[in-house]
């Protein structure tokens, strides 16, 4: 019965550190595929756009969520120690979502 | 006649229950990120779910009393306090991140952003649970649930290979990223098999007056109902294998979910989405936050029932209450819903141990059950299912560290 | 003569009123040691304190921070004696009424300050 006692507590405190790793960081690899995921994203909602696949208002959010994740990724690594190959190489995924980004809201903001 | 009405009642739930904020963004992120390989968790999951709730069906319909009051009065106080703090604990979480799925799809067709809409959304939960009997919390959402079937019509229209999928169904070890893989299984597992299912099915099945009359609905309602369910799942995976993975698109925020529909269901699409978000999870919302109350109420002998006023159950009235109310807060201060989600999955599949194995105790307990005491196959699944959830827990903690997203 | 096991039938087991109400569980049972005689089971103790002591030491801290933090003056906690229980079986009856039990203070006080002044709270069943 002590022994049950005691797993009383263990189950919360068991879950609480995974609760807490839930809530870590993101590595410069991890933000990466991220930024290269939402520029994938925005190819994607740019097109279907186009064709009249997706309303004006879900794409306008979807525009705003990406913006938001290139600002959150700008900022992450741009406090990240990076070696000069891998800060190239993230300057140029970051553009890329920008680019994007541009094409995205020419096709929403055209008549 | 009256019973193949409660059959079709049954199954109909079901198909539309077992989608929710959880099952939908843990099957997406799994097509996307692995094609069809993940198939055979969802099928696991399926399986595992329906050998539980049955289970906990039968317990009920035969000896009159809830999962709940049983893990109470056999196991006693001490031990009780292990399964409803974990289980209050798991369903806060993932109470809050259903009401988070719910003000999404008002977000989606808005444009008002979702943190407006959770206390809304919590006070049209708590609306429907405060004057409406357990049959229109059960019924009210059923028919409406089946717009659900969106993802199987997506599926099919993408021209999957029916092939590699049905190979999918065996389980298979990754080609890349174990770590996220696993991961990956762990949610999958969280989002099927949630305690709360039972703790709501087993109080529903004494609601609704059921009895040893009603074994077979029960062994419909869980195994078909969830399998139907279960093929949900998997043409959410489907359509994400096809439309996202050859993009090498990752789900980081559920705005990217309603992208995948596009392709086979046009505008459309995304529309159907945001419905079916909407009512699958508000459906969950309702069904949580009452499987909160009936084990706190159970737990605790206090009045309960979903059809008393709730001036005659107090306790139990005000409990989802509260539980709705600071749930909706979590999404109100601005936590992300798919993070939510993805956490609180993994909690979930954790904390299984503590409510699978009382209950294949209590399976085997012919004081409770007479005849109807689990057989061979009854028993080792449950044992399987005990172990595997042991296994979870343990492998959970270094899976979130390496594969969390 | 029927057998009855205290540890699995009783204790923890479900409390009804005599009009069918759940009036909580038995959280506890009291022997009562009588000099020369077998001791005999001679209450039932309901209520939170009472959980709180077979939970363990720091249920029963985290117990007296609400009661202090509420400033809960009542005890919380009901003596049934047992000879008033009437059956024992799926639930254990006792010759109570629900008003008569003080660990549901908690029950009558919600119902009268905080759920019956909501609409809809009033009466018996939907």
């Amino acid at each position: 019965m002590h022994r049950v006692r005691l797993a009383s507590f263990a189950i919360p405190l068991t879950l609480l550190p995974l609760l807490l790793a839930g809530c870590g960081g993101s590595s410069p690899d991890k933000t990466l595929t991220s930024v290269s995921s939402w520029t994938a994203t925005v190819h994607l909602a740019t097109a279907d756009f186009r064709r009249r696949r997706v309303p004006t208002l879900y794409a306008t959010e979807l525009r705003d969520q990406a913006r938001s994740a290139l600002l959150d990724s700008r900022r992450t690594l741009g406090s990240q120690p990076l070696a000069v190959d891998d800060r190239r190489r993230a300057t140029a995924s970051l553009d890329s979502l920008h680019a994007a980004l541009a094409s995205l809201d020419h096709e929403l903001d055209a008549p | 006649m009256k019973k193949w009405g409660e059959l079709a009642l049954g199954v109909v739930t079901s198909i539309g229950g077992f989608l929710e904020v959880g099952s939908i963004a843990t099957s997406a992120q799994a097509g996307a990120e692995f094609g069809y390989q993940l198939a055979w968790a969802l099928l696991l999951g399926t399986i595992g779910l329906a050998v539980l709730m049955e289970a906990s069906g039968r317990l009920a319909a035969v000896s009159g009393r809830t999962y709940a009051d049983l893990l109470r009065e056999r196991f006693g106080i001490r031990f009780f306090m292990l399964p409803l703090v974990a289980l209050l604990l798991v369903s806060f979480l993932v109470l809050a991140s259903e009401i988070g799925g719910v003000s999404l799809a008002l977000q989606f067709v808005t444009g008002v952003n979702l943190r407006w809409w959770a206390l809304p959304v919590a006070l049209l939960g708590w609306g429907l649970l405060w004057r409406g009997t357990f049959s229109a919390v059960e019924q009210g959402t059923a028919g409406l649930g089946l717009v659900a079937l969106m993802f199987a019509v997506a599926a099919v229209k993408m021209h999957p290979q029916w092939g590699m999928l049905g190979r999918a169904l065996l389980p298979s070890i990754p080609h890349h990223e174990p770590a996220r893989y696993w991961y990956l299984v762990i949610s999958i597992l969280g989002a099927s098999i949630s305690p709360y299912l039972f703790v709501f099915y087993s109080a529903g099945a004494i609601e609704d007056g059921w009895s040893p009359e009603h074994l077979v609905v029960n062994k419909v309602t869980a195994g078909l109902g969830n399998l139907f369910g279960g093929g949900l799942a998997i043409a959410v995976l489907v359509v994400a294998a096809l439309v996202l993975a050859p993009r090498h698109i990752r789900i980081d925020s559920y705005a990217q979910v309603p992208l995948m529909l596009s392709q086979p269901l046009g505008k459309a699409g995304v529309l159907l989405f945001a419905g079916t978000l909407f009512i699958t999870c508000f459906g969950a919302t309702v069904e949580i936050v009452l499987a909160m109350a009936y084990a706190l109420a159970q737990g605790f002998g206090w009045p309960w029932s979903e059809n008393l006023r709730p001036g005659k159950d107090s306790r139990f009235a005000s409990s989802y209450t509260v539980f709705l109310f600071f749930a909706a807060l979590i999404i109100v201060i601005g936590v992300d819903p798919l993070a939510l989600t993805n956490i609180s999955m993994v909690l979930t599949a954790a904390s299984l141990p503590v409510t699978v194995v009382p209950l294949l105790v209590l399976m085997n307990d012919r004081t409770l059950l007479r005849r109807y005491v689990n057989g061979p196959f009854a028993n080792t699944a449950l044992v399987v299912l005990a172990l595997m959830s042991v296994v979870v827990l343990v492998a959970a903690l270094p899976l979130q560290l390496t594969g969390g997203g | 003569m029927g057998r009855l096991e205290l540890a699995n039938d009783v204790l923890d087991a479900q409390l009804v009123s005599r009009r069918d109400e759940k009036i909580g569980r038995v959280d506890s049972l009291l022997l009562e040691l009588r000099q020369g005689r077998p001791p005999r089971v001679s209450a039932i103790l309901m209520g939170g304190p009472v959980r709180a002591e077979r939970e363990g030491r720091p249920f029963v801290w985290l117990s007296r921070a609400l009661r202090a933090v509420l400033r809960i003056r009542r005890s919380g906690v009901t003596r049934l004696e047992f000879a008033k229980v009437l059956r024992i079986a799926e639930c254990v009856r006792v010759d109570a009424e629900e008003r008569d039990i003080e660990a549901e203070y908690v029950e009558h006080w919600l119902a009268s300050h905080v759920v019956c002044r909501m609409p809809g709270a009033g009466g018996d069943q939907k």
